[in-house]
């Protein structure tokens, strides 16, 4: 065969082999839900509540808000966070006194299972665990590490395929409502839920709404720093999305180029919805980048006026609180009056918001 | 024959392929394994029988339209040929970009056909657009007028074969495709497991979200 031919057909080639493989990488992803749902699965319990839980006979703590922290797709297990998380996670927390901060949850399996759990591939996730810590990474590091977080943002491509994303969210919720529940979360509570979304948890968020509120019987709001937001109908559901977005985080916009539904001639999809009904408040909260250095939880960048990244998200992310809790306290005092168990909350919650999106600018 | 048998063969594996990427038809309906096997030989049955329907279709268009006389034989060697894309019909099940996959498959499979009637018969190619897109609305058309009674045999097919219940209807399967049933399955569990959390018959939350969800 001439070499021409050869050079011109070899990248064809290597492309469609790449192609390939990313497919099939794809149909693994989507068997991990699928699998637990069929029941062929090791963890193949479906019911993930603890229903003789004696959670449920303590006391509420004094609490006025529960935020679930749902992190990015680079998490490998919650309860081992990166320390710039970890930081961020205290510097929240302590910035939130009056609110339970659930952080146990791993978003991106459906049985709250880490890549550092009990895995087929635990192995290679361990050492991909190793890789992320080490200071000059060798190919096979490297490889392992993108391979991680590529396992984890396949599973928000599952979240958002229609086929597979309500046995994902079904796991996810179950796991989201167990957090609460085992965080002294009473049935019935009015104190508002909010899932606080990193990264590709914000498609998994909204994909758990609409079974959240029908297992709590509570509206459900988001708080999403640079979250994929994708046209899952689960957006319409949600009481309020509050959309943290970086100037230069590129990777919130990705939905772009997968989902047609996002792009603004398709007015009847989800997303188009739910933006023409006010459900989404979007905050510039400056230039920050989606991950590393500069991004949301940069503790070395600093804003013009000298605020660090980190504490500028933080800031925003106190004042969205405090909006839901307001909205949640006035919707609850209204419909005691009105309803005596209905939970009648405002209509359009995200309303009159301008002032607060100047305040938060103005931080 | 040996081209039809390995034509058939090439048809019966892509429909098994095809099965594979359907999966979540079988899995989301918690079949037992061997179940899963079954269904998925039946499945590619029932793809063979679809692509033996579109060939006769296919084969009275030829002959009506261009007055070619001639045995269906060739015509199903051609459409079983156009089935070889699909042997990477698994690709389907791909999260989010599997339909996409999909799509480029049959859309492959389609060209082979046409490319097949263009030289097989020397049609120009609009002549065998024209045959091959008359062929699939004829099928059309037979799938409406034979919509119901195939749905109950397709459901009492595999309702017998598999042991799945959830949408087991042609119209079912299509709807598990695009997941309209996963999604009111997984919301009606839900409510249920909310029962059971609660332990009574409380009414669901009634939000903003919901009223303006009605209006639309």
């Amino acid at each position: 065969m001439p070499f021409g031919i050869v050079l011109l057909l070899a990248p064809l080639i290597l492309v469609t082999v790449a192609g390939v493989l990313f497919l099939m990488a794809c149909m693994a992803a989507a068997l991990e839900p699928l699998l637990w749902w069929a029941g062929w699965s090791r963890r193949s319990a479906v019911n993930l509540l603890p229903f003789d839980s004696p959670t449920a006979a303590l006391l509420e703590p004094d609490v006025d808000s529960y935020i679930v922290y749902l992190s990015g797709a680079g998490i490998m297990d919650p309860n081992q966070m990166e320390e710039k998380e970890r930081q961020f996670i205290e510097l929240l927390r302590a910035r939130l006194p009056r609110s339970m901060l659930i952080t146990d949850v791993f978003p991106y399996s459906a049985t709250n299972n880490p890549q550092l759990g009990e895995r087929r591939l635990a192995r290679l996730w361990r050492y991909a665990w190793h890789a992320r810590k080490a200071r000059r990474r060798s190919f096979f590091q490297w490889l392992s590490v993108h391979a991680q977080q590529l396992r984890n943002s396949l599973q928000v491509a599952v979240s958002s395929d229609r086929r597979y994303g309500p046995i994902l969210s079904y796991g996810v919720s179950q796991v989201v409502v167990a957090g609460l529940l085992r965080h002294g979360y009473r049935l019935g509570s009015d104190k508002p839920v909010i899932l606080t979304a990193l990264s590709g948890s914000g498609q998994i968020s909204v994909g758990c709404v609409p079974i959240l509120k029908r297992l709590l019987r509570r509206p459900i709001w988001i708080a999403s720093i640079g979250g994929i937001l994708t046209d899952d109908p689960g957006i319409l559901e949600t009481e309020h999305v509050y959309h943290l977005s970086g100037s230069l985080d590129n990777t919130q916009h990705m939905p772009r180029f997968f989902f047609p539904g996002v792009w603004p001639i398709f007015r009847q999809s989800a997303i188009n919805r739910a933006r023409r009904q006010g459900r989404i408040t979007v905050f510039d909260v400056g230039p920050m980048k989606h991950m590393r250095q500069g991004d949301y939880m940069s503790r070395s960048a600093t804003l013009p006026d000298g605020q660090r990244y980190v504490d500028k998200t933080i800031a925003v992310l106190t004042e969205v609180v405090a909006r839901i809790e307001a909205d949640a306290q006035v919707a609850m005092n209204r419909s005691e009056a009105a309803t005596p168990d209905g939970w009648v909350s405002e209509p359009r919650v995200g309303l009159g918001l301008r002032s607060l999106r100047e305040k938060a600018e103005g931080v | 024959m040996v081209d039809g048998w390995l034509t058939l063969t090439i048809a019966l594996l892509a429909g098994i392929s095809q099965a594979i990427g359907d999966s979540v038809i079988l899995l989301f309906n918690r079949v037992r394994p061997a179940h899963f096997a079954l269904g998925l030989v039946l499945s590619s049955l029932w793809f063979v029988l679809g692509l033996l329907i579109y060939a006769l279709s296919l084969w009275l268009m030829i002959a009506l339209l261009f007055g070619v006389e001639q045995q269906p034989g060739r015509v199903i060697v051609i459409v079983f040929l156009g089935s070889t894309p699909l042997l990477f019909g698994f690709l389907n099940m791909a999260a989010t970009l599997g339909p996409y996959a999909g799509w480029a498959l049959r859309f492959l499979g389609w060209l082979i056909v046409l490319v097949g009637v263009h030289l097989g018969w020397g049609f120009t190619i609009w002549q065998a657009f024209i045959c091959t897109a008359l062929a699939r609305l004829l099928v059309e058309l037979l799938s409406v007028a034979f919509g119901q009674p195939l749905d109950r045999i397709s459901a009492w097919l595999w309702r017998t074969a598999t042991g799945a219940s959830i949408g087991m209807s042609v119209r079912g399967q299509r709807s598990l495709r695009t997941g309209e049933i996963q999604r009111s399955t997984i919301l009606s569990f839900s409510t249920a497991l909310s029962a059971q959390l609660f332990g009574d018959e409380a009414p669901a939350v009634s939000s903003s979200a919901d009223r303006q969800t009605e209006s639309g």
